[in-house]
């Protein structure tokens, strides 16, 4: 998969993925495609979380997680960090749709004479619609296909960008991921997206589109690197994986262990009420004695039994709202 | 080094002549020597307002009454709480007076009573005709229109989100503004890292014709949504808006992160009157406990309840006040156990201030 790349700014050699189309050399920085044209609208979301702070914030909102052993913090040992450039394409569209469809819309007949203004039957039809949507989309397309999806979807920080700077990502030891996706795929996505946003605004007022016209015009696009910080800590015996926002220390998602004092809790409290909740219930249906507390109270026992279970048993992943 | 080169974008400030620091969208630029604020292409904003903001340790003790209003009988939250990060970011915001006219079309149904006559026969083998009143669907058109005029606010950033901002931007209000005063708010500090920083100003990267067709769309998705909250179906609903009185400000929107017996959480301040707009709450263990408890007291009521009510629906003459007595336990209890249990497997509690 891996294959050799020479930067045409710098002459080093440096390795690229073979999907990879816009590469950031990592000597000197510049990003370029493949066929060595410059590119230059390629900016950066600034890091002010470091390594150490990333480390100790992860831990810290761990830690409050349900069931999460107390001697977190102090236990857990960091086998890997690894600060990570992941490249996003944003595009702003412009777009004008026009159209022509058909809405619905209903004739009403036999008013009831009880009930003024009711009536009994209703006769729907098509009545012709027109209309137009003018919309900017700020369209955001990952420059990775195999991102992955909470990575993707969190948000870009508010902050102010800032042109790329290679010795920012450096201070860091901040791998830079080349993206697999160039300038011209990008916009041919955002324009496709933009075209779809506009399909849902029409669909919002026609239930069929006759006839319509769409200009979508891509303007400024550019590619943005945004550093997370890819993280994997041992606690016990095993391993668990987290992802945070290196800008702004948010926990993108962690994996986390679950203390076994915690899970032996939640199983046998568990099972102790489901089984009473079934236990009454049994007595309720088979022997016909209690009916009236085994249903209303056997059945919520037993609601609440599998609840507790579910939770003593589920491997657990957590994500930071925002 | 040949990106390096180019890595900084300058605006030359109209005002002052200083060399100002712009990200590669801001359209809209307040200096950060002398304040002014102009368009990117130099031209002068109408209104810059502000709302003045208040200082790392208002902030504070805003953060604490917060705490404090949401101790429950965790008596040692405030004492305890350990604030790591407290920022103040003056955010850009566009606001107006929307007036908005909708004209709406659609239909709702109701049940009409309609008096029915039905043949019964009697023990005896008689048969006489009775009336009774049966429930037959009607359908109303409905043809009605939506007027409001509302003030409008939108974050000036694209793609922007903060913890706490949604809430924040609804206590956004021009009667607290002021002409922007940027000698009056530029000491005003931040805490992060260990260590107290400068605050942090945000500039506009949605542009005021831009707000206005944002603002229409926002406004015409809640008429549209409100007409069809009481019809079975909408068919039609056409929206005209007519922005006026748009005005620039810089509103201050404070962050802060604390520990509480070495766990994380976070809260939303608004900057201006330094108190909380959304926080989040630990909760102890001495709370879990108090809440399981609630929880299984909820479930022995219920028991109880579903019991004595069952119990009394059997009966030949069952006492009505029992019967709606147990019930009722039975219900009471459902809720208090799913309360209870609910604020067991909790992470944390989140609180508006």
């Amino acid at each position: 998969m891996i294959k050799m790349a020479r930067c045409p700014f710098c002459d080093a050699d440096f390795e690229a993925g073979r999907g990879d189309v816009l590469l950031v050399c990592p000597y000197c920085g510049t990003a370029h495609t493949t066929d060595g044209a410059k590119f230059t609208d390629h900016y950066m979301i600034r890091v002010h979380f470091d390594q150490g702070e990333a480390q100790t914030t992860l831990l810290d909102w761990v830690s409050k997680q349900l069931g999460a052993p107390e001697d977190l913090p102090a236990k857990a040992r960091f086998l890997k960090y690894q600060q990570y450039w992941y490249p996003f394409w944003i595009s702003r569209v412009d777009s004008h749709s026009t159209y022509r469809g058909l809405g619905r819309d209903a004739n009403f007949y036999d008013e009831w004479p009880q009930r003024r203004g009711a009536y009994k039957r209703i006769d729907y039809f098509w009545k012709p619609e027109s209309g137009q949507f003018t919309r900017r989309h700020e369209i955001n397309i990952p420059g990775m296909k195999d991102l992955d999806d909470d990575v993707k979807r969190h948000p870009i920080p508010t902050r102010a960008k800032e042109f790329f700077s290679h010795a920012h990502a450096e201070e860091f030891d901040g791998k830079v991921m080349h993206s697999n996706i160039g300038e011209d795929e990008a916009k041919g996505l955002a324009k496709q997206m933009a075209y779809d946003r506009q399909t849902n605004l029409i669909m919002s007022e026609v239930d069929k589109i006759e006839e319509r016209d769409d200009t979508n015009t891509v303007g400024e696009t550019f590619l943005v690197h945004v550093p997370v910080w890819e993280l994997e800590y041992k606690y016990g015996n095993s391993k668990y994986k987290a992802s945070v926002a290196a800008s702004t220390g948010y926990v993108i998602e962690s994996k986390y262990p679950r203390s076994m004092a915690f899970r032996a809790a939640g199983l046998g409290f568990g099972l102790l009420l489901l089984l009473g909740g079934v236990g009454l219930l049994a007595v309720a249906l088979v022997l016909e004695m209690f009916i009236g507390a085994g249903l209303a109270g056997g059945s919520l026992m037993a609601l609440l039994g599998l609840i507790l279970m579910y939770k003593g048993a589920s491997r657990k992943e957590a994500k930071e709202q925002i | 080094m040949s990106s390096e080169a180019q890595a900084v974008d300058v605006f030359k400030c109209p005002v002052c002549s200083g060399n100002v620091k712009t990200g590669p969208d801001d359209v809209v630029i307040t200096c950060t020597y002398c304040g002014s604020t102009t368009t990117i292409e130099g031209k002068a904003i109408g209104d810059h307002l502000m709302e003045s903001g208040v200082d790392l340790d208002e902030r504070l003790d805003g953060f604490r009454k917060f705490l404090d209003k949401n101790k429950g009988m965790n008596k040692s939250l405030v004492q305890k709480a350990q604030v790591v990060e407290n920022k103040l970011l003056f955010v850009p915001v566009w606001t107006a007076k929307v007036k908005a006219d909708s004209w709406y079309k659609g239909y709702k149904t109701v049940q009409v009573p309609v008096q029915k006559t039905r043949t019964v026969r009697d023990s005896d083998g008689n048969t006489r005709t009775e009336t009774y009143t049966d429930y037959e669907t009607g359908y109303v058109p409905v043809q009605d229109e939506i007027h409001t005029d509302t003030n409008e606010r939108l974050l000036a950033r694209k793609g922007a989100r903060f913890y706490g901002l949604e809430e924040y931007l609804e206590k956004v209000d021009l009667k607290n503004t002021e002409a922007y005063n940027f000698e009056k708010i530029k000491d005003l500090r931040s805490f992060a890292h260990n260590e107290e920083t400068e605050l942090t100003l945000l500039n506009a990267e949605i542009g005021e014709e831009e707000f206005e067709k944002t603002v229409h769309g926002r406004v015409a998705d809640r008429h549209r949504s409100q007409a069809a909250g009481g019809l079975s179906e909408l068919f039609d609903c056409r929206t005209n808006t007519e922005v006026r009185g748009t005005t620039y400000l810089q509103a201050p929107f404070a962050l802060v992160r604390y520990k509480f017996e070495g766990d994380l959480y976070k809260a939303a301040l608004d900057g201006h009157t330094g108190k909380v707009v959304l926080g989040e709450i630990p909760i102890t263990k001495a709370q879990r406990a108090m809440w399981t408890f609630l929880g299984l007291l909820g479930i022995i009521l219920a028991l109880i309840g579903g019991q004595l009510g069952y119990t009394e629906m059997m009966l030949a003459e069952p006492s009505t006040a029992l019967l709606i007595g147990g019930m009722a336990a039975a219900v009471v209890g459902w809720i208090m156990a799913i309360a209870g249990f609910r604020v067991l497997i909790m992470t944390q509690r989140e609180k508006t201030g």
